[in-house]
Parts: C-alpha cells; sequence; structure tokens
C-alpha cells in the first residue's frame, strides 16, 4: 500500500512525512478526535498515492481538505452511534485515548469545544497551519468571505466563552 | 488577541504526541480490524435473529405435527357432507363430499341457478332439506323446459323427492344476453325451521318479472301458498336471489347487468315481502336505494336489539361508502351507520349477543358498530403476529369471490377466519391475526361445520382442486381429500351426517 514497499520512500511520501506533524494536530484541532485524525490522513496518504496533487503549492492545503473529507467519509452520516464504536466501546481499547485527554486538560481544547467544527477548522487552517483565507477556501470549498466571517465568528465566540483564557 | 491565540495554539497543539511514523503512511488496519469486528458483530445478530426466526418456524410445525396427530387421534371428529357448486355457469350442479373421507359420494343437476362464476353468489342454504331449481329439456320442443324442485336431504346426502313446477318456456332473453348463464334462472330459500319454502323465478323481457312462490316446507305440495309477481326497472338483465329473513318475511333480492353481461352488476334492487308475499318495502337502486347502492349482503342477520334484521352493505368496487343498515320487522330503515369505503370492501360481519357489530374488510379492518345506538365504536386495523420474515412477504388482501363470502365467523363471534394469503384467524376482541394455515395453498371458499369445530377450505392448488378439513382452533390441517373433479368453486353448504334411513 505504502510506496514504502520495502524500497525507498517516493518523493509523495517524504512529501507527506514532513506534513504529517502538523497536519494531525490540526485535525485532531478539529476533529477532536485522535484516531480519526490519524485515519484520516492515512487515507489522504493513499489518496495521493492514487492521485497525486497537482503541485506541491499549498500542500498542507489539499491534505488537510482530502483528510477533512475522508473524516467525514469514515465518521459516516453523523449517526449518534457508530456500529465500530459500540464494538470498540465493548472491547479492551488498543490505543489509550491520551491525545483527546490531553486536548481536554489544555486551554485550547476548552476554547475549541466552544466552537463548529467547520469554525475549528478555519481557526486551525490560518492559526496554526498558517493558510492564507484564499487557501483556506480553496480547501474548504467555501468562498473566501465565508473564510472571513467564520473566523470572525470563531474569534467572538471564543472572546465570550473563554475570557479567562485571554 | 489574535497573536496570543495564534501562541495559544501553536503552544498547545504542539503537545500533542504523535503516532509512531511507522504507522503514519500504513494502511488504516485497526479501522480495518474495526470495521471486520462490526461485521462479524453484524452476521452475529443475524444468525441469532434467523435461527430465533428459524425456532419460531420450527416451533410452529410441531405444533401443526401436533394438531395433525391429535386431530388423527379423534379429537378433532365429526362426519360432515359438504355441498360443492360445479359445473358450467350455464349448467350447474351440487357435489356432494363426505368429510374426513373425502369421497364425492354424489352430484345432483341443477342446469339453473346455483350460482355462476360470474354472478358470484351462491344459493341460500338453511335447515336439514333444501330445494334445488332444476329445469330439464329432454324430449321437450326447444326453449321449453319441465322444472322442478329436487328435494335434497342435506343430512343424508340424497335427494328424497321432487315438487313439479310445471313446463317453462325460456325467457325471452337475447342470444348476446348474459352469456354463459342459465337459461332458466330460479333459486329458492327455505326457512331456518323448514317451515316456508320461497322460490323466485325470472321471466319476461331481460328477465324483469319476478315470479315468487311460497310454499308450506312441510308438505310436498306442488300448490303455492302465496303467489307473487314483481316487475323491476332500469337497465340491463336482471337475475334474482331470494334470502329467508324468517318464517313469514323474505327478501327478494334482484341484481342488474349489463345486457352483454360484459360489465359488473349496475345495481341491486330489494323487496321485503310478508307473508303473502306484499311487498312492504321495496328499495329500487335507481330511487329509493339503499347504501352502496343495493350491495348488501344477503345473509341478513337478526338485530339483538330488536325485531328487526341488520344488512352490510359494501360497494365492492369501493365507488361510495357503505353502512350497516338497520331494518326495522317492517322493511323500513330505523338506523345506519356509515362505512368508509377507505375502510376497504366489507366481506362480512358477525353480530354479538351484546350487539357489538363486528365487520371485516378487505383492507383488512375490523369495524365495530353498536346495534343499540346504531353509532360505530371503532375500526382497527388488522395487525398479525407473524415473523419479521414474513412481513416482508407482501399481503393478500381478501375477497369475495363466486365461492361465497371470503370470512365466516366462530359460532361464538369471537374469530373471523379470513381468505387471505394463507387463510388466517383473526380475533375480532384485538384485531390481531392469531393463526394462518400455511400447510395449505390458496383457498377459494370456506364455511364452518354446523356446531363450529371444523373448518373446511377449497384449496386450489394450480389444476387440482381438493377439501382440506382444517381445525379452527389452530388452523392446522387434519385431513385433505382426493383431487375432485369438474373443478367446484364454491362451497353451499355443510351439514352434519346422519346415517341413511328414515
Amino acid at each position: 500500500m505504502t510506496s514504502a514497499d520495502d524500497g525507498p520512500p517516493s518523493s509523495w511520501e517524504a512529501t507527506f512525512r514532513r506534513s504529517y506533524p502538523s497536519l494531525y494536530r490540526a485535525l485532531v484541532a478539529v476533529l477532536l478526535d485522535g484516531e480519526l485524525a490519524r485515519d484520516a490522513l492515512q487515507d489522504a496518504f493513499v489518496e495521493g498515492l492514487r492521485r497525486p496533487p497537482p503541485s506541491d503549492h499549498a500542500l498542507a492545503g489539499w491534505i488537510f481538505r482530502v483528510a477533512l473529507r475522508r473524516a467525514r467519509r469514515i465518521r459516516g452520516l453523523g449517526l449518534p452511534l457508530r456500529l465500530d464504536e459500540l464494538v470498540g466501546s465493548l472491547r479492551e481499547p488498543e490505543i489509550p485515548a491520551e491525545t483527546e485527554a490531553l486536548l481536554e486538560r489544555l486551554a485550547l481544547g476548552e476554547l475549541l469545544r466552544l466552537l463548529t467544527r467547520r469554525q475549528r477548522a478555519v481557526v486551525v487552517a490560518h492559526y496554526y497551519l498558517g493558510l492564507t483565507q484564499q487557501e483556506i477556501a480553496d480547501a474548504l470549498g467555501v468562498r473566501r468571505g465565508t473564510v472571513g466571517a467564520t473566523l470572525s465568528q470563531a474569534l467572538s465566540h471564543m472572546r465570550r466563552g473563554g475570557s479567562h483564557v485571554f | 488577541m489574535s497573536s496570543d491565540l495564534r501562541d495559544l495554539i501553536r503552544t498547545d497543539l504542539d503537545r500533542i504526541p504523535l503516532p509512531p511514523s511507522t504507522e503514519w503512511t500504513q494502511p488504516p488496519a485497526r479501522r480495518r480490524m474495526r470495521a471486520l469486528g462490526a461485521v462479524a458483530i453484524t452476521l452475529v445478530v443475524i444468525v441469532v435473529v434467523v435461527a430465533s426466526l428459524g425456532a419460531g418456524q420450527a416451533v410452529r410445525a410441531l405444533r401443526d405435527w401436533v394438531e395433525t396427530q391429535r386431530v388423527a387421534s379423534g379429537v378433532v371428529a365429526g362426519n360432515d357432507y359438504v355441498y360443492l357448486a360445479d359445473g358450467d355457469p350455464s349448467s350447474q350442479y351440487i357435489q356432494i363430499v363426505a368429510m374426513p373421507g373425502g369421497q364425492t359420494i354424489s352430484r345432483l343437476v341443477g342446469q339453473t341457478y346455483v350460482g355462476s362464476m360470474q354472478e358470484g353468489s351462491l344459493m341460500g342454504v338453511s335447515g336439514d332439506v333444501a330445494y334445488l331449481p332444476v329445469a330439464s329439456s329432454g324430449g321437450l320442443p326447444p326453449d321449453a323446459y319441465n322444472t322442478y324442485l329436487e328435494r335434497v336431504d342435506l343430512r343424508r346426502g340424497v335427494p328424497v323427492g321432487r315438487l313439479g313446477t310445471g313446463a317453462m318456456v325460456a325467457p325471452p332473453l337475447e342470444p348476446t344476453e348474459l352469456p354463459g348463464t342459465a337459461v332458466f334462472a330460479a333459486a329458492t330459500a327455505t326457512s331456518a325451521d323448514g317451515s316456508t319454502l320461497w322460490l323466485v323465478r325470472d321471466t319476461g323481457e331481460h328477465a324483469l318479472i319476478a315470479s315468487v312462490d311460497r310454499f308450506d316446507g312441510r308438505v310436498a305440495s306442488v300448490t303455492p301458498l302465496e303467489h307473487a309477481t314483481i316487475t323491476s326497472a332500469g337497465p340491463g338483465a336482471t337475475r334474482s336471489r331470494v334470502a329467508a329473513l324468517g318464517p313469514d318475511r323474505v327478501a327478494v333480492i334482484r341484481e342488474h347487468y349489463p345486457i352483454t353481461y360484459q360489465g359488473a352488476r349496475l345495481g341491486v334492487d330489494w323487496y321485503i315481502l310478508d307473508e303473502h308475499l306484499r311487498a312492504i318495502a321495496t328499495y329500487s337502486f335507481e330511487t329509493q336505494r339503499l347504501p352502496a347502492g343495493g350491495f348488501c349482503s344477503a345473509d341478513a342477520h337478526p338485530d339483538p336489539s330488536g325485531d328487526g334484521w341488520i344488512l352490510l352493505c359494501s360497494d365492492p368496487f369501493l365507488f361510495q361508502d357503505g353502512a350497516v343498515v338497520f331494518l326495522s320487522r317492517e322493511g323500513s330503515i330505523v338506523g345506519q351507520t356509515p362505512l368508509s369505503r377507505e375502510l376497504g370492501y366489507a366481506v362480512g360481519m358477525t353480530v354479538a349477543t351484546d350487539g357489538t357489530v363486528n365487520v371485516v374488510t378487505t383492507r383488512p379492518v375490523v369495524a365495530r358498530v353498536d346495534a343499540r345506538t346504531h353509532r360505530p365504536i371503532d375500526a382497527r386495523p388488522v395487525s398479525e403476529l407473524r415473523s419479521l420474515l414474513d412481513r416482508l412477504l407482501p399481503p393478500a388482501a381478501a375477497a369475495k369471490g363466486p365461492a361465497g363470502p371470503g370470512v365466516v365467523f366462530s359460532l361464538d363471534g369471537r374469530y373471523a377466519y379470513l381468505i387471505a394469503d394463507p387463510l388466517v384467524k383473526i380475533d375480532l376482541s384485538t384485531a390481531k391475526v392469531v393463526a394462518r394455515a400455511s400447510r395449505i395453498a390458496a383457498v377459494g371458499a370456506i364455511a364452518l361445520s354446523e356446531d363450529g369445530e371444523r373448518l373446511y377450505a377449497l384449496v386450489i392448488d394450480v389444476q387440482t382442486r381438493t377439501i382440506a378439513l382444517l381445525d379452527p382452533r389452530s388452523l392446522g390441517l387434519a385431513a385433505q381429500s382426493a383431487p375432485l373433479a369438474n373443478d367446484p368453486y364454491g362451497i353451499v353448504a355443510v351439514r352434519a351426517q346422519l346415517p341413511p334411513g328414515p
């Protein structure tokens, strides 16, 4: 499955690995689910193997967008309970939810929970990944003005709900 | 704030540990495993559900087998004669089958109006003796018939005499008029106590004139006690039926058909006659009609809250609403309770001693009416206590076919036996299916024995027709006849057997 089928890593894999740490953390902040972030990124990697990004320009935005879409597909239609989650809850957890626990303790976690998923995506993409509003608009498939408005709303929410943080 | 937020985000997110780098580009194995686990659990759930259903089927089969053994051991005992209508619509017969043996012991020629595949109504029989109208043309000029009533001892399954009714000339029907029906149209009815016999014959152009005779059923006299004629108006050709309401009341039901018989009935006239055969009430479908265009069931029930009768009227094509109609002893309508056509075609009713009228429709729905107040009580859809897999099968609507009503009721009025797919038993108090005859093919007609202990079903399995004896409690199959000849299509009557003799 990987380009590293016992051979040297491809340029795509090398590029992906360089971007992985920041993208993984960004996705954790957006999805609030470490395992889902991991799976979504792995899917994005596979997607890149099948259909490489058109260029290295704004590569982080491309992976971010693909991963978010894959996360939506993995999570399904937003049903309140997934059978695999139910199954997982019946078994001994293979991976402790350290990531989520850590996020719970962080001040950022408290702020992010004040936001919608789209607002989190915009905030994290802008302030953490350093994407421009246009790059975020391209990544999320929305207008640039929508990104600006969403960012403004998110900041307003965080300002009201997290005044003790700032 | 922006720079503070940027710093906060970077500081906090950078503290989130990364997965092992070896897993970054690995296929999502855990998710696949989770999915496999979910699939496994799903399969286990399906297996458990199917196994439960299978166990239910096994229990049902075991119960049927036990019922069969119980019946075979004589717990459900009783010998009956089952009278079947068969033959060509223009030349009809009564076939007599002895049950549970299943042998055809006799076949009586009718060549008259027993009821036909087209007309969809059978002769009404009550009491121990039936009079089968016969028209014989042997040795006579064309269109001339020697007519008589064949007296049939229903408990012994044999004809016991003839009541001559004279030579008749066939009514002047057009060659294309009511094709395939009896040339000589006649019908009889007897009162429940056997004291009165009525004969109605259709004569005149388009058979619009009905000749009605009343005989003393206890005396084999060819001279009628009373005679009357009824002349109807209206389109089409007419066929009459007669229904006994009591020893001194009778209903003559005249059904109008298109001349060419291409379509269904146009409408129905009802005449209520007294002991002198005077029409004390007339309901012509063209003027003062009964509800639903006069499409009312001929099996009128005595009204427990009065001395009149209760009729069930329902349009088989559901062009109009039906009704439960309450008639006085003089034949006037004293009340009627509408039955919305949305409830379906009403195939039958039973009247409990407490005055509750239970109506079963093709929807199927059990509608209840209070006979004392003439008000509807409720209408409940029949739900089935059946398995999930069975629910996936398309339900088959009940029908009222040429074989007679598609529903019969237990003697205590608690249960309805409804021809559906398959035959089902409905608890009228709960409107739930409590038993199903799953071991027999399609049912064309049903009838209960006089004591209500045996249910007979005319089973139509592709090209063979048989009589099945069912236990009314469980609908388990107790016995089945050999294939019957002459394609019987309706059950006229069921009577307990008596040994031959006077």
